[in-house]
């Protein structure tokens, strides 16, 4: 195997590829990006037995050939090459040349025989969606994080869903760690096949897909199997499915019962990372009190103090008090793309749905605190 | 100055208190099982060469008229509070060691009770009066020299190391009596030709840190008057656990189950008792081939009632593929919370505790067994003479 590529494109992909190869597994080899040439092809795979990456480059082919190295060292070095072209040699047993006449690297290279295999993707019912879009989704999604201890499916995972209500259909995806929860919809262009388990992605796979996908153009993105398929021009990204329930999420953010309360979204985030400088870890809880046409926001730290700010709202409902984390308001205010927001409230101990004015994409759900 | 005070024999004689017929004549505190070991002896059956953690057949085969009295942990340990309530009033800097032992730092109580020999003295008399036990308190300012001083006039004395005689005591100071130096140490030590503290001075270090690693460097510092360890009042509670050896090894899992069920009522009162919730569900079980293991399981919301715990113990022990015969099970608690502060509830919940309702029966249960004693209600699954009560 014998080839020179583009130095900036390799080291961009190489770059993609780090989160998946940096992810311990069972496989020493996860570690290592299989890179097969082929006629004037480079087809470079990353895979962590969960999470596939597969690309093909164009390249300067001298032979054709295949070697599995280690992912973060060929990076590193290809960052860090002179020249905007690399060569890439292999000589003999394994080992790999790097580089020419005054600048050689040379390096030991796995058996590719064990690097695990990509799964097929054939006959799949691709359906057509922007970029920026599955991105957005992707990144809400991937906002509600997990414990290393979690054992929860529906936590480890974001649930992929097809709506069909009378405004048409879309996709919807929803992200929850049981104290929170987001669902965003984006629509597409296709027919979209869904199978009849729960699809429910991994978060893990989710955050490599979110460096995957590009602010512009469309991708293609379909189910295979217990595969989540996203695909771009020459690139694809696979991620396993995960296999379990998912609770009842639509009683979570319906909102028939809740009374509205409408804000201007900056204003609030201003409010929210006010208040939450008074927390800490042992607490937390910023008490929200609503009252004809005023809401009252306090915070008490024992260890620290307290502050408390007091907001003119439309609220004509009973008056109330519940306690909520304000770090989960930031970041739901932070995800919301109108510049007016709407809370819905529903007395204590219940969830503050969190939805922008003229933006029904997102939809953000926030659980109480008892106190 | 620092004074570590040891109660005299403490469960025999809280014994001998209570049945006058059991003064004077060698007795033991402990199970009758056969597998049963010696928890305290009297000193009329230390004369036999009784002593704790003997097996009890043993015990009997050096004293046949010895007497067995069954334990009672629930008087023992009332009894106990009874005591450390009294350390409470001379200094506020009391550290329970375990039940029948603490260290107390008097320091600065000199004033209002006098020298530290004088406070011995009140202690003792206070706890004689209050209690009709005895005790022996030792006192230096080192810390490891008090628990020392405390064993040199036992039982009933008063032991007070001045910071004059520290030297002297140090140099002549047996290194068996030290805190640590087991059986395996005492080889090497006499291999070394140490006998006393003071000989440990004449070690170089590295040849200490070689021999006995970072407790070398320990006793090198107890030998030059060194030890910076303080007492410590009683912080807060990290963790709550009760275990019991079973009678018999087994695999029977209804059994498994009921022992469960009882520690998980006993872990739960004292956390209820201490008005905290818990966080972290532990086991523990050690087997036939006296290998042991723990498991735990972190949970969302914590939980004080014994049904949360004793459900979260059982999934933890079927969870863990059994294989061979239990010998020793145990439940624990840790990672407390303050029920009043807030906690995130769960969206896909009712808005409730799902425990609350036990609980409130578990705190009514509390209630009777505090004033009618800890057997008076109980899970009716309970009701065999198996209980680790």
């Amino acid at each position: 195997m014998k080839f020179s590529a583009d130095r900036k494109s390799l080291s961009e992909v190489l770059a993609q590829v780090q989160g998946i190869c940096g992810r311990k597994t069972n496989l020493a080899i996860t570690s290592d990006v299989l890179i097969k040439v082929a006629g004037s092809e480079v087809i470079i795979m990353a895979n962590d037995l969960e999470t596939v990456f597969q690309g093909q480059y164009e390249a300067e082919v001298e032979s054709d050939g295949i070697i599995s190295i280690n992912a973060k060292k060929l990076y590193e070095i290809i960052r860090e090459y002179p020249d905007s072209l690399v060569p890439l040699n292999e000589i003999e047993n394994r080992w790999v040349e790097i580089g020419k006449d005054n600048i050689q690297y040379h390096i030991v290279s796995s058996d590719y025989d064990n690097f695990p295999e990509t799964p097929l993707i054939e006959d799949i019912p691709f359906v057509e969606i922007e970029s920026a879009a599955l991105k957005k989704m992707v990144e809400v999604s991937s906002m509600i994080g997990f414990s290393s201890d979690e054992k929860r499916i529906y936590v480890l995972g974001a649930l992929l869903e097809k709506v069909v209500d009378d405004k048409g259909e879309c996709l919807r995806m929803v992200s929850t760690d049981s104290r929170r929860l987001n669902c965003f919809d984006a629509t597409y262009e296709g027919e979209f096949i869904v199978p009849d388990e729960n699809i429910i992605i991994p978060k893990k796979g989710l955050s490599e897909l979110g460096k995957f996908l590009d602010r512009e153009g469309t991708v293609k993105i379909g189910i295979k199997e217990d595969h989540f398929i996203v695909q771009k021009r020459n690139e694809t990204m696979m991620i396993k499915l995960l296999e379990g329930d998912y609770p009842d999420y639509r009683r979570v953010i319906n909102t028939e019962q809740m009374t509205p309360v409408e804000m201007d979204r900056t204003m609030l985030l201003m409010v929210m990372k006010r208040i939450s400088i008074l927390s800490s870890d042992d607490y937390k809880s910023v008490m929200f009190n609503f009252k004809e046409n005023q809401l009252v926001v306090t915070i008490t730290n024992p260890e620290i103090g307290e502050s408390k700010e007091e907001i003119n709202i439309g609220y004509g409902g009973e008056a109330f008090e519940s306690a909520f984390n304000p770090r989960y308001f930031i970041d739901a205010l932070n995800a919301v793309d109108s510049s007016t927001v709407v809370l819905n409230v529903k007395g204590a101990k219940n969830p503050c749905i969190i939805k922008g004015l003229d933006d029904e994409k997102l939809v953000c759900a926030i659980m109480a605190m008892s106190v | 100055m620092i004074l570590h005070i040891d109660m005299d024999a403490f469960f025999a004689s809280i014994e001998q208190r209570d049945d006058p017929r059991l003064i004077g004549k060698p007795i033991v505190v402990g199970g009758h099982s056969k597998r049963s070991v010696v928890s305290t002896a009297s000193y009329e059956a230390r004369r036999f060469g009784i002593h704790s953690a003997m097996p009890m057949f043993m015990a009997l085969e050096k004293c046949p008229h010895l007497i067995v009295v069954q334990s009672d942990k629930t008087k023992y340990a009332a009894e106990s509070n009874r005591i450390m309530a009294i350390f409470n009033d001379f200094t506020p800097v009391v550290e329970p060691v375990s039940i029948d032992e603490a260290y107390l730092d008097v320091t600065g109580c000199e004033r209002i009770f006098g020298p530290p020999h004088n406070i011995a003295m009140i202690i003792k008399e206070r706890v004689k009066k209050e209690t009709g036990l005895t005790c022996s308190i030792g006192g230096a300012h080192l810390r490891f020299l008090a628990k020392i001083a405390s064993d040199v006039n036992k039982p009933d004395g008063i032991f007070i190391i001045e910071q004059d005689q520290i030297p002297e005591f140090i140099e002549t100071l047996e290194v068996r009596k030290i805190p640590g130096v087991g059986k395996r140490a005492m080889e090497q030590m006499e291999k070394l030709g140490i006998h006393t503290l003071g000989d440990v001075n004449r070690l170089s270090p590295a040849i200490l840190k070689h021999k006995f690693g970072k407790f070398g460097t320990q006793l090198r510092n107890y030998a030059r008057g060194i030890d910076p360890s303080t007492v410590g009042a009683d912080g807060p509670r990290k963790s709550i656990s009760s275990e019991s050896t079973l009678e018999n090894d087994t695999s029977d899992m209804e059994f498994i189950k009921k022992q469960l069920l009882a520690h998980a009522q006993r872990v739960g009162r004292d956390l209820r008792r201490q008005e905290l919730l818990a966080a972290n569900v532990t086991i523990k079980l050690k087997f036939s081939d006296f290998t042991q293991i723990t498991r735990q399981n972190k949970l969302t919301a914590p939980i004080c009632s014994s049904s949360a715990i004793y459900r979260e113990a059982v999934r933890l022990v079927e969870k863990f593929a059994i294989t061979k015969k239990i010998r020793l099970l145990g439940v624990g608690v840790s990672s407390f919370s303050d029920p009043g502060t807030p906690v995130q509830l769960d969206i896909f919940e009712s808005t409730e505790r799902k425990e609350e309702k036990w609980e409130t029966v578990d705190k009514a249960v509390d209630k009777i067994s505090r004033r009618f004693g800890n057997n008076i209600i109980k899970k009716a699954t309970l009701n065999n003479p198996d209980k680790p009560e």
